[in-house]
């Protein structure tokens, strides 16, 4: 058998080194310009002998989401890894520990549970990385070993991977992790000498893995972000570790501070005084801030704030993915209160995105929420990114010298965009205030102020269609059913119209990274091209179907897809099929 | 280093609660009859030090070029690394060898003559072994030998392509070193005879092995082609065979039978048949002897018995026998009509030997009181080390018989700061021994196994677990924190509870997986394989280590 | 009622779904230790010269073992019983208990002491495995050099020679020999072979098999050399029951039963390649090897373990084709 992709997934507990085992197959696979997705799950306890697993999932073509099932589960810590079997694809394979000390009580073992469609290989992962190493350290490394052979990659990548990764470490353990490697490589020969094959296209440009969190950390950093402010969340934390080490070289400064509203105030304070900033959190550091965001978006005051979701309410789930928090980052303000909502589907968009996302917040004086969710920020995956460092990078609209003769904050324009002068800036001054207030910002509460402003706040809205792209349409133009999603469901939707089009089904996707505002012309026109509209997310509600059916009047099919783990991208085909099937009925 | 622990001084126990440590925990030690250091020179080996190596096998053994070439090799059944799952056991007896092929040298032992006198019969392995005893114990000894060369059995017994003869001679004259007065071609045998004897030495050790064969009535066990064991081995080694053999079976299931199957091979045999009453797992050949037959091309009967010897002008010409069937308690019973015939020019009853019973009577020998048995003669055929053993301790029941003095173990223990293994020795194969190739093998005089070389000899030492290494953990210092757990090789550090005393010193405690109800972490011993995996990874320092080894003194 | 099978073959798959018949309720495990379902090994020549396809060896589907209810390890190796708690030691080190147990863990081709040490240049002909990996092979073999006793060596031979190879055989024998039965006497089976162009070496046998190149290099005890693109070679044909090393089960080659197939061990039954039985007829302890006692013997100890009293009865003969030439074989050795 030969295999296009392959899908493998790690599971262990803490000190078997799943993460790594992950970055390693990963990083060797993207070496030789493989495309590859990587998606890590923890235990949601913060510490302790919890559950973790890694997938990689490699192809020779671009990939879009973890997809169905995994080829190989790798049982590092055998119990645990029992409930994971019901991934295993038919007539795929697991690899087991056999060399665990002690007696394995009946049923306890991962294999007793290996059903019989799937191949089992007990490989003594701790024996042979104690004849490495001398340890138990490096028994993942056997593990890589064996699956190399197993579906016939060719070992010397391994092997010059390794080597480069553990250089700095020293040649000892290079050799050791060479050694364990070789061990699972040459066990599995001479025990399972027949082997699957991995379809390997010709070597390619290495390519480069990058988290939808890093490219975010990434995206701001190389477009001027000069303060970080956050307080650590699961899943967004990463954000704040890539920009506490990176930001800071740059000039920049980031700032843990005491809880999430700190961590908001500080960012709308440094909008305030015109530096590039922003926060990162998940939906319960999103409720938090609400408050605070409601001032931005009265006082015309930028701000950049990315929420990682996860399931929720409250607390909720913390290491499981939802896409949740739609209203929340639509709707969460008192008042008539609009701002910027984005939600990228990947880690590219995940770049370009937040980028998008700081020139929209100054350009038009406006908080912008940047939807990302658990999978996305946390999975790696091979990206192409045009990467530009442009830290002066400005959208601000400078008051002219013909504005500062009469300076007025909030003076009424054409496109609702005030020129703005930071503190320190001479010419002029004025009042900031979360109350209503005139076109110097002195509070007003009369009827025609409030009416005009808050005009002038939506009206914003209105022009920046102008520096939106329009939403992509991807599939088959003729094709009668359309899907409309957001985020990383993507992915999985993009492969589960393959699925489907494999089957003779056609459908089109559009996509927007823009939530609110969106491009509605591209969105009506694809709506009226199709027949059916199908509208999956990953959240009970129907969050984004909501947002679609009053503002397009459409009707769609909704998929409210369980969010706990990533969307299956089977699930979207065969959605498809049933609604094409109606369809020819 | 504040936590650091300086080795202490030795301490000498007789506790009999240390004395049963090295019982179980050093298998190898326990199973050996002699009990020899085993852990201890094979360490010596692994230092390079084959002398030290040799001296320790010198000591425990005495005759370490001969065992390390035939010893039935209990120690190896026994090994640790030879556990399930844990590979082979360890090369002890060829390390053996290897001490004796690059460590052998004249013993520099001062002797203090105390004006004794003993006689042994028997040049064998228990007579040499008490020899050389009495010998360092200050005895004038004199030893008797019927045939015209020393080593009884050693010698005769053993085919030469296993035990070279010049390594017998070597062996024997290390003890001879010691003044020991060798007189060959003299039988000694007879009640007046030994009491002669008896009066003319302090004691007379009888050490006449069982040079007789267990005998068989079958009809026609007079016919040229058939031999007892023994018999076959001598005419073999003698070249006094003078008939062409082809076809050749041999009775019985342990070393003799192997040994003669192995004989034939080199007088020519085609086919060879070893047969025997009972299955391949009851055989008490050594495994590693029935596989280098196997090589040779012998092949096996087993479950018959055999009924009658067919007769042709007075030339055994094929064999009759009869299937067995397994009874419950490992006994058997032909089944009947089940006798069939193989051809067969040549037959080995290698069923046995006993003690020659013209040596002396029994109830004689209860009237001679400096009269000692040993040996074989004294327990039946059992096999060289058994032998050596028993020589050892009828060497001691006369040192107190003419001296009054009795012998007493005490255990030392030293503490130690490592045991200088590594953890990825423990999978090191067990290292073959380059052999004669199958086709020079038709020659009965060159011997198969050519020995390790120096390389490949600490090589295989390092395999050895070193058990006699106590690895305990220090209660009041353990932090509870698992890093031993999480690197243990096998199931050999436990978290107890209910941990009791008993009464003969032994740790009772109960295994739990319950946080809340561990009392300590303890070490296995007897699971231990002392990789050290857990002394390294231990946080606090807390596990120890100490060495045990066995010795024995006169009591004072 | 807990029965525990070790060995997935014709015999303990037989068994399985007898006691499936009379018990519908017991719990069944089969243990297995090779990577696929359950297949019939006497079909693997055919599936070797190409006449039957993969699917058609296997004797239980995916589907089949969940309506029989049948718990299949697969892939996992019995590594030994302990006979006194009644349970079974898997090579992960997992131990499976049993209310009774049949062994079936047939026989195996085994490498005698004299070649142990070029095992890794030999190729054995015995399991899918096997099969599978000389298929991939099998483009660039020309010539292939056999040697071994049995009917399996027979079988192998017919197979090279209808793939059209060059085939050498070495025996220790006079004449290449098999146990056929007597009323095969008129054909003479070394001429047989020769006339069928296999080339045929007496009275020897290799000693060593060294890999040189692409090509393996046998000499053999009288001096021979050889050059093979594949070397066959294994000393005879075993009960596969080194897991029982060590253990109280009364054994001689195979494990011994009487003719319920009971061992001298309770609640403990052994069938097929690895069960040794007397045979008033031959006066020997014999192994019945061959399929069709392989169904009889499972069916037999099937039905025993689930406390009937069934004698097992022997089939004498078996006839199998070797180069389209019938034979008749009592498959002992």
């Amino acid at each position: 058998m030969k295999h296009k992709e392959l899908s493998i997934r790690f599971c262990g507990i803490a000190g078997d080194g799943v993460v790594s085992s992950g970055k390693i197959l990963a990083g060797t696979v993207a070496s030789i310009g493989l495309f590859v997705m990587v998606n890590d799950i923890y235990s949601a306890e913060i510490r302790g002998l919890g559950k973790s697993t890694t997938t990689v999932r490699f192809s020779g073509k671009k990939i879009h989401s973890m997809g169905d099932g995994v080829d190989l589960l790798v049982g590092m810590a055998g119990k645990e890894s029992i409930s994971e079997l019901v991934e295993v694809k038919s007539g795929g394979a697991v690899i087991y520990e056999s060399s665990e000390p002690g007696e394995l009580v009946e049923g306890e073992s991962l294999a007793g549970h290996i059903p019989p469609d799937v191949r089992g290989y007990a490989v003594p992962l701790k024996r042979l990385a104690n004849e490495a190493s001398g340890s138990n350290r490096g028994r993942n490394i056997v593990a890589i070993g064996a699956l190399c052979y197993m579906y016939s990659l060719p070992p010397e990548i391994f092997i010059n991977h390794i080597t480069k990764l553990f250089q700095r470490k020293g040649e000892s353990v290079v050799e050791n992790n060479v050694k364990a490697f070789r061990l699972g490589y040459d066990y599995c020969q001479e025990n399972y000498p027949l082997r699957e094959e991995f379809d390997l296209p010709a070597a390619g440009e290495a390519k480069k893995l990058i988290s939808g969190n890093e490219a975010v950390a990434r995206g701001a950093m190389n477009c001027g972000l000069q303060i970080y402010a956050g307080y650590p969340i699961t899943p967004a934390t990463k954000i704040m570790e890539y920009c506490a080490k990176d930001l800071p070289p740059l000039g920049g400064w980031t700032i843990q501070v005491e809880d999430e509203i700190a961590a908001i105030s500080t960012v709308v304070g440094s909008w305030f005084a015109g530096k590039r900033a922003m926060t990162a959190t998940s939906g319960p550091g999103l409720a938090l801030m609400s408050e605070m965001i409601n001032l931005a978006v009265m006082a015309e005051i930028p701000a950049v704030i990315v929420d990682v979701q996860r399931g929720g309410p409250s607390t909720g789930l913390p290491t499981k993915v939802e896409q949740s928090d739609l209203n929340i980052a639509l709707y969460g303000g008192a008042g008539d209160s609009p701002r910027v909502v984005m939600a990228p589907a990947d880690s590219e968009e995940s770049y370009s995105g937040i980028q998008l996302a700081f020139d929209l917040a100054e350009k038009y004086q406006t908080p912008v929420i940047f939807l990302s969710d658990l999978f996305l920020g946390q999975r790696i995956e091979t990206a192409i990114l045009k990467e530009k460092i442009d830290r002066n990078r400005s959208t601000r609209k400078k008051a002219t010298a013909e504005d500062l003769k009469n300076y007025v904050r909030y003076q009424l324009t054409d496109d609702g965009v005030s020129p703005w002068i930071v503190p320190g800036e001479s010419g002029a001054f004025y009042t900031v205030t979360g109350l209503e207030h005139n076109l110097q910002g002195n509070p007003n509460y009369e009827a025609e102020v409030h009416q005009s402003m808050t005009e002038k706040r939506h009206r914003k809205f209105e022009s920046m269609i102008q520096d939106i792209p329009p939403a992509d349409v991807i599939g088959d133009e003729d094709a009668a059913i359309g899907i409309a999603s957001w985020g990383s469901t993507i992915g999985a939707i993009l492969e589960g119209m393959e699925i489907a089009r494999e089957k003779g089904v056609k459908s089109k996707l559009i996509k927007s990274i823009m939530i609110h505002p969106q491009h509605e012309e591209s969105f009506r026109r694809f709506f009226d091209s199709c027949q059916r509209i199908i509208v999956a997310e990953m959240n009970f509600q129907g969050q984004y179907a909501a947002l679609l059916k009053s503002r397009y009047g459409i009707k769609p099919v909704e998929m409210h897809l369980p969010a706990v783990n990533p969307v299956s991208p089977k699930a979207i085909a065969q959605k498809i099929m049933e609604v094409n099937d109606e369809l020819t009925q | 280093m504040a936590d650091q622990v300086l080795p202490e001084q030795p301490i000498i126990s007789t506790d009999i609660i240390d004395r049963k440590w090295i019982d179980v925990n050093i298998p190898c030690k326990n199973a050996c009859p002699i009990r020899t250091d085993i852990p201890g020179y094979i360490q010596a080996i692994m230092d390079g030090d084959y002398e030290k190596a040799y001296l320790i096998n010198r000591r425990d053994n005495v005759l370490p070029s001969i065992l390390g070439r035939v010893c039935h090799r209990p120690c190896e059944s026994a090994c640790r690394h030879g556990r399930d799952g844990y590979g082979d056991p360890v090369s002890i007896c060829f390390l053996k060898r290897s001490a004796a092929d690059y460590g052998m040298k004249p013993l520099d032992i001062e002797i203090t003559p105390n004006g004794k006198t003993v006689a042994v019969i028997g040049s064998g392995p228990s007579g040499l072994t008490a020899a050389n005893d009495l010998a360092q114990l200050g005895y004038a000894v004199t030893v008797f030998e019927q045939f015209d060369e020393p080593g009884g059995m050693l010698r005769y017994g053993l085919p030469e392509f296993r035990l070279p003869v010049d390594i017998v001679h070597q062996d024997v004259q290390s003890i001879l070193d010691f003044g020991v007065e060798l007189k060959t071609g003299i039988r000694v045998a007879g009640n007046d005879k030994l009491k002669q004897l008896a009066g003319e030495f302090d004691a007379v050790v009888v050490a006449g092995g069982c040079m007789a064969p267990k005998t068989l009535d079958l009809p026609g066990i007079e016919a040229k082609g058939s031999f007892y064991g023994l018999e076959f081995m001598m005419a073999g080694n003698l070249g006094e065979i003078d008939y062409p053999i082809r076809n050749v079976v041999v009775i019985g299931g342990g070393f003799t039978a192997v040994d003669c199957a192995r004989l034939a091979f080199r007088l020519g045999a085609e086919k060879i048949t070893v047969a025997f009453l009972y299955t391949k797992e009851m055989m008490s050949a050594g495994a590693h002897e029935i596989e280098a037959m196997e090589a040779e091309g012998v092949e096996f009967a087993f479950l018959v018995t055999p009924n009658a010897i067919v007769e042709k002008n007075g030339r055994v010409s094929g064999l009759r026998m009869l299937r067995n069937e397994l009874l419950q308690g490992r006994s058997i019973k032909t089944i009947p009509d089940s006798d069939f015939v193989i051809d067969v020019d040549t037959v080995v009853f290698a069923i046995g030997q006993k003690g020659e019973s013209d040596v002396i009577e029994d109830d004689e020998r209860q009237k001679i009181p400096n009269l000692f048995l040993a040996g074989d003669f004294r327990n039946g055929a059992s096999t060289v080390i058994e032998a050596a053993a028993d020589g050892r301790k009828t060497a001691r029941e006369v040192h107190t018989f003419l001296s009054g003095k009795e012998f007493q173990e005490y255990v030392r223990i030293e503490p130690a700061a490592g045991t200088g293994r590594k953890r990825e020795f423990d999978f090191i194969p067990r290292q073959p021994m380059d052999e004669l190739p199958l086709r020079e093998r038709r020659d009965k005089t060159k011997e198969v196994e050519l020995g390790f070389s120096q390389e490949r000899a600490l090589i295989e030492s390092r395999r050895c677990y070193l058990c006699h290494y106590n690895f305990q953990i220090d209660i009041s210092r353990c932090i509870y924190c698992m890093a031993c757990i999480d690197v243990m090789p096998v199931d050999c550090i436990k978290m107890a509870t209910n941990i009791e005393i008993a009464d003969d010193g032994n740790l009772i405690y109960q295994e739990t997986k319950e946080w809340s109800e561990v009392q300590a972490i303890v070490i296995d011993n007897n699971k231990c394989i002392r990789c050290g995996n857990c002394y390294r990874a231990c946080p606090v320092n807390c596990i120890t280590i100490s060495k045990y080894s066995l010795e024995i003194e006169e009591r004072v | 009622m807990k029965y525990v099978i070790i060995g997935a073959g014709v015999a303990g798959v037989t068994a399985a779904e007898t006691v499936r018949k009379i018990d519908s309720d017991g719990e069944i495990v089969l243990i297995g230790k090779e990577q696929f379902l359950p297949y019939k090994r006497y079909l693997l020549t055919e599936f070797f010269c190409g006449t039957i396809s993969k699917e058609q060896l296997f004797s239980l589907s995916c589907e089949d073992l969940k309506r029989l209810k049948i718990t299949f390890r697969k892939g996992q190796l019995a590594k030994s019983v302990d006979f006194e708690n009644k349970k079974v030691k898997l090579f992960h080190n997992e131990t499976v208990s049993y209310d009774k147990l049949l062994i079936a863990t047939g026989g195996k081709p085994r490498i005698g002491p004299a070649l142990r040490s070029f095992e890794k240049n030999l190729q054995l002909y015995y399991s899918l495995e096997d099969i599978l990996l000389i298929k991939e092979k099998l483009d660039s073999v020309r010539t292939c050099v056999v040697f071994g006793q049995g009917l399996s060596t027979l079988d192998l031979m017919a197979g090279l020679k209808n793939l059209k190879k060059e085939v050498i055989y070495i025996t220790k024998k006079p004449r290449a020999f098999f146990p056929l039965l007597q009323s095969n006497s008129d054909v003479d089976v070394h001429q047989f072979l020769s006339e069928k162009g296999v080339k045929i070496i007496t009275n020897d046998r290799p000693v060593s098999v060294e890999k040189r190149d692409d090509k393996f290099i046998v000499e053999t005890f009288n001096g021979e050399k050889l050059t093979a693109d594949l070397v066959f070679a294994w000393d005879d044909y075993r009960p596969n029951i080194r897991f029982l090393e060590n253990t109280k089960i009364d054994r001689k080659i195979g494990i011994l039963v009487n003719e319920q197939l009971r061992t001298s061990v309770e609640d403990v039954y052994a069938a097929g390649d690895c069960a040794e039985i007397y045979h008033p007829k031959i006066k020997n302890y014999w192994i019945n090897f061959g399929y069709p006692n392989a169904i009889e013997q499972g069916e037999t100890a099937g039905k025993n373990m689930t406390g009937l009293n069934e004698n097992y009865r022997i089939r004498e003969t078996l006839v199998f084709h070797v180069l389209g030439k019938p034979f008749e074989a009592r498959w002992w050795e």
